[in-house]
């Protein structure tokens, strides 16, 4: 797991290497289209607080928002059919150290998933 | 998505939850320049309803229907979105099906608020998103399945 986290003002806990990526991907936080990183974590842990928490994630792309958990959820497997981006997402795990964490090529539909039972599923802006 | 749904919730624990984010299908989104002396608000972007969301939402919703998962929330959140250039703001108007389209008037206002704004100048994208928060239940016994 990662040594190097950070807890924010708001107590968020990244890791540095979460920090880092996001400042070098993505630019700016609100930047890609998507919300700044920390919006959707917030609105989903009203309901269930990830941490210690196994959990599916359909329709990662490149790890964008499953970074900004995984280093306090118990387990993660995160799927998207996108061979390319669950490339990028599995070398970023690599730096980060991110060993609890599977980066899957595939529909959710595609047979059996590994690693369940899980408390949480996200379905992240996958139709 | 029932497909999608349903897969899931064979692999979730009982009582276990999902959240569904996804860009809100009928928001219209605007668009601002931000420059030193603040922000500038030019105008919608106009959009279609984006139809594979809603029958996205139609799937999920007969699911609950079904007795498949309760729902336990349904949030909005609208958040501003930025880029530095007019190409990348471009770029991401063309990344939409249908794109995005500027209303009447808004271009020649963006032009102009995008030249005064000077350097360190960003565009705003306001935008919506909608997480449903859906909690697995059993599946319905029948009542022949019953024991007498």
């Amino acid at each position: 797991m990662n040594r190097d986290r950070t807890r924010r003002a708001d107590g968020e806990v990244w890791t540095n290497t979460s920090l880092g990526w996001f400042r070098e991907r993505l630019g700016p936080p609100g930047t890609g289209g998507y919300p700044p990183p920390g919006l959707e974590l917030r609105l989903i842990e009203r309901y269930v607080p990830l941490a210690g928490r196994d959990v599916l994630e359909v329709g990662c792309g490149d790890g964008r928002l499953t970074f900004q958990y995984a280093a306090r959820a118990r387990s993660v497997v995160a799927l998207d059919a996108n061979a390319d981006e669950i490339e990028r997402a599995r070398e970023m795990a690599r730096r980060g150290g991110f060993r609890n964490v599977r980066f899957l090529a595939r529909a959710v539909q595609a047979g059996r998933l590994p690693g369940g039972p899980f408390d949480v599923a996200l379905l992240t802006w996958s139709l | 998505m029932v497909d999608a749904l349903e897969s899931v919730r064979k692999a979730l624990r009982p009582s276990g939850v999902i959240f569904d984010l996804q860009p809100d299908a009928a928001h219209q989104p605007t668009v601002a320049v931000r420059d030193r002396s603040g922000r500038h608000a030019l105008g919608p972007l106009l959009r279609e309803t984006d139809e594979d969301v809603l029958a996205a939402h139609a799937a999920r919703d007969g699911l609950v229907r079904a007795g498949r998962f309760s729902q336990v929330a349904f949030l909005r959140r609208t958040y501003r979105t930025s880029v530095a250039t007019l190409a990348a703001f471009d770029a991401d108007r063309r990344s939409h099906t249908p794109t995005w389209r500027l209303a009447r008037g808004v271009r020649p206002r963006l032009l102009e608020a995008w030249r005064a704004g000077g350097k360190g100048a960003g565009i705003e994208t306001t935008r919506r998103m909608s997480i449903v928060v859906l909690r697995r239940r059993g599946p319905r016994r029948s009542i022949a399945s019953r024991s007498p």
